[in-house]
C-alpha cells in the first residue's frame, strides 16, 4: 500500500475537522481549528510552559515506573521461585491487581500532600502489580529442565538466578513493563488532572476549566505524542534485549 | 490466585489441620494484614489522622450501607461501568470484524486507530466533561471511548489471524456467510477478543474513577474524594473499600466467564 493511501483516511480526517470548524458548522469552542490549535502550540512552546509540562510529567512517570521496576521485578521474582512469599503475596496481588488504583489518590494527597510525592507514589502503587505479576508468571513458568542441567554443571543458586531464571523471565517481564508503561502515563495524567500542581494533566484540566479549547488539544496531541514515542521506544528496546530470544528469531 | 498461574495446588500439602487451614490458608495473609493494620493503629503507632482503625472502616461501611449513601453512589457507578463497557465492546468487536473482512474498512480505520491507539485515554476526560457536561453521559462516554481501542485492535487481530484453512474447508462445504460469521471466524477470534476486553475492563474502572473524582455529584469516586475533603477518613476507606471490592468482582466474574466461553480451547490445547 502506498503511503498517501494509507494516511489518505487521516488527511481526509483532519480536513474535515478544519472545514467543519472553519465554516463554524461546529462550534469553535467544541472543535477548535487546527490552525488555532497550531497557533497555541507555538504560544505555549515559546512561553516554555509546554515543555516545562512535559518534563515534570515525564519525571513524575518514569520516577514511579522506574521506583517499581525495582520493587515489582525482585517481588515477582521471589514469589515465583520461594513458596513463602507466593503464599504471602499471592492473596494481596490477586486483590489489588485488578482494583482501580486512582481511588487511593486522595489518601495518598493526605499522606504525601499535593506535590509530586504523592503522585509518584500513587504511579509507583499502580505499576507495581502488573509488573509483580507478570515477572511471577515468567518466574514460576521457566522450563525446569533448564534449572536442574544448570545445577548439575554446579552453577551456584545466585547465578543460576542472574543467568537462568532472569534471562528466561525477560520477555514476560517486558509484557509487564509494556502494561505498566501505558498505565503510568494514564496514572501521572489523572493525578495530575485531580491534584494541580503543574505538569501535561494539570495544564489540561485547567484550559478546561477556562474553556481554552484549543490549549486542551495541544495537551491532548502531546500525551499521544508521549504515549506513541513511548510505546515504539518500548517495542525497540525489547528487540534489543530479547534479540536471543525465540520469539525474536521467529521474526526473522 | 494470580491470573494465568493455572492450577498450581496447594502450598500446604495433602492433609491440612484445621490450625493449619486457619493459619495458613489460601486468604490468611489477608487477614495477617488487617490483623497488623487494626493493632498498630489501636496501639496509637499510626496516627488515626492518617490511617483509621480498620474496625471503624468497617462500621462507617455498615452505617453507609444502611443509611442507601453507599448503595446510591454505588448503583451511579456501576450504571456508567456497565453502560460504556457493554456498549464499548458491542460496538469494538462489530467494528474490529468489519475491519478484518472489508479491505475498505480497514484502509479507513487502520491509520487512524494507530495514530490513536498509545493516546493515555484519560486525556479524554477534560474534553468529554467540556462537551457533554458533568452528568452521566461524559463518563459513560470517557469509559466507552476509552475502552473501544483494544477491543478493536483485539477483534481485528483475532480475526484476522483465523487459521485460513479452516475458512477455506467451511466455504468449500457450502457454509454461508452468515453461518462462517458465526461458527467461524468468531469462535476463532474469541481468545484474543477476551483479552483484548479484560485489558479494556482493567482501564474502564481508572477513567470511571478519574472522571467521578474530577466531575459531578455521584458516584463512588465522588464520594471518595467528597468524605477526604470532609476529613471523614473512615467514610474515605469505605468507599475505597467498595470500589476495590467491586474491581474484584468485576474481574473475577469476567475470568469465570471467559473460562466457560473457552472450554472448548483449553480443551484443545491440553
Amino acid at each position: 500500500m502506498t503511503r498517501a493511501r494509507r494516511y489518505g483516511s487521516v488527511l481526509f480526517f483532519l480536513l474535515a475537522w478544519e472545514a467543519a470548524s472553519q465554516l463554524k458548522l461546529v462550534p469553535e469552542f467544541f472543535l477548535p481549528s487546527w490552525v488555532s490549535i497550531g497557533q497555541q502550540a507555538w504560544v505555549d512552546t515559546a512561553s516554555g510552559q509546554l515543555p516545562m509540562d512535559i518534563a515534570l510529567s515525564m519525571f513524575r512517570a518514569l520516577t514511579g515506573l522506574s521506583m517499581a521496576v525495582l520493587v515489582g521485578v525482585p517481588l515477582g521474582a521471589a514469589m515465583g521461585r520461594v513458596k513463602a512469599v507466593r503464599w504471602f503475596l499471592d492473596p494481596l496481588v490477586s486483590i489489588w491487581l485488578p482494583a482501580p488504583k486512582v481511588t487511593f489518590f486522595p489518601l495518598f494527597v493526605i499522606w504525601f500532600g499535593f506535590g509530586s510525592a504523592s503522585k509518584i507514589a500513587l504511579i509507583f502503587v499502580a505499576c507495581t502489580f502488573p509488573l509483580i505479576n507478570m515477572t511471577y508468571l515468567g518466574t514460576v513458568g521457566i522450563d525446569r529442565y533448564l534449572i536442574w542441567s544448570a545445577r548439575n554443571m554446579g552453577t551456584g543458586e545466585r547465578k543460576i538466578l542472574w543467568k537462568v531464571v532472569l534471562p528466561a523471565a525477560l520477555p514476560q517481564i517486558f509484557n509487564g513493563l509494556q502494561i505498566a508503561f501505558p498505565v503510568s502515563l494514564i496514572v501521572t495524567s489523572v493525578t495530575e488532572m485531580l491534584g494541580g500542581g503543574g505538569g501535561v494533566g494539570a495544564s489540561m484540566m485547567e484550559s478546561a476549566r477556562f474553556a481554552l479549547m484549543p490549549r486542551v488539544f495541544v495537551y491532548l496531541i502531546v500525551l499521544a505524542v508521549v504515549g506513541a514515542f513511548s510505546m515504539s521506544l518500548m517495542a525497540q528496546l525489547r528487540r534489543l534485549l530479547l534479540q536471543w530470544h525465540e520469539e525474536a528469531q521467529a521474526g526473522r | 490466585m494470580v491470573a494465568g498461574a493455572g492450577r498450581s495446588g496447594h502450598l500446604v500439602g495433602e492433609r491440612r489441620s484445621p490450625a493449619q487451614v486457619l493459619f495458613l490458608g489460601k486468604y490468611s495473609p489477608l487477614a495477617y494484614m488487617i490483623a497488623a493494620w487494626e493493632l498498630a493503629t489501636a496501639a496509637g503507632l499510626i496516627p488515626e489522622l492518617l490511617l483509621p482503625r480498620f474496625s471503624d472502616v468497617m462500621a462507617a461501611w455498615a452505617r453507609m450501607m444502611l443509611s442507601g449513601e453507599l448503595p446510591e453512589h454505588a448503583l451511579s457507578s456501576i450504571w456508567r461501568e456497565a453502560a460504556g463497557f457493554s456498549s464499548s465492546v458491542v460496538f469494538g468487536i462489530t467494528v474490529g470484524i468489519a475491519m478484518a473482512r472489508f479491505r475498505v474498512l480497514r484502509d479507513l480505520f487502520e491509520p487512524l486507530l494507530r495514530l490513536l491507539f498509545p493516546l493515555p485515554k484519560s486525556a479524554l476526560i477534560p474534553i468529554l466533561i467540556v462537551w457533554l457536561g458533568i452528568g452521566h453521559l461524559s463518563k459513560i462516554a470517557v469509559i466507552f471511548l476509552g475502552c473501544i481501542l483494544p477491543v478493536i485492535v483485539s477483534s481485528f487481530n483475532g480475526a484476522r489471524g483465523v487459521d485460513r484453512h479452516l475458512v477455506w474447508s467451511a466455504l468449500i462445504m457450502g457454509t454461508g456467510k452468515r453461518k462462517l460469521l458465526w461458527r467461524v471466524i468468531i469462535p476463532g477470534a474469541l481468545p484474543d477478543i477476551l483479552s483484548g476486553t479484560r485489558l479494556a475492563l482493567a482501564v474502564s474502572f481508572v477513567l470511571l474513577v478519574g472522571s467521578e473524582m474530577l466531575a459531578g455529584n455521584t458516584g463512588l469516586g465522588f464520594l471518595t474524594y467528597f468524605l477526604s475533603e470532609a476529613g471523614d477518613l473512615a467514610g474515605m476507606f469505605a468507599a475505597i473499600f467498595t470500589l476495590t471490592l467491586l474491581g474484584f468482582l468485576a474481574d473475577r466474574l469476567y475470568l469465570r466467564f471467559m473460562r466457560r466461553i473457552l472450554i472448548w480451547q483449553r480443551e484443545d490445547q491440553e
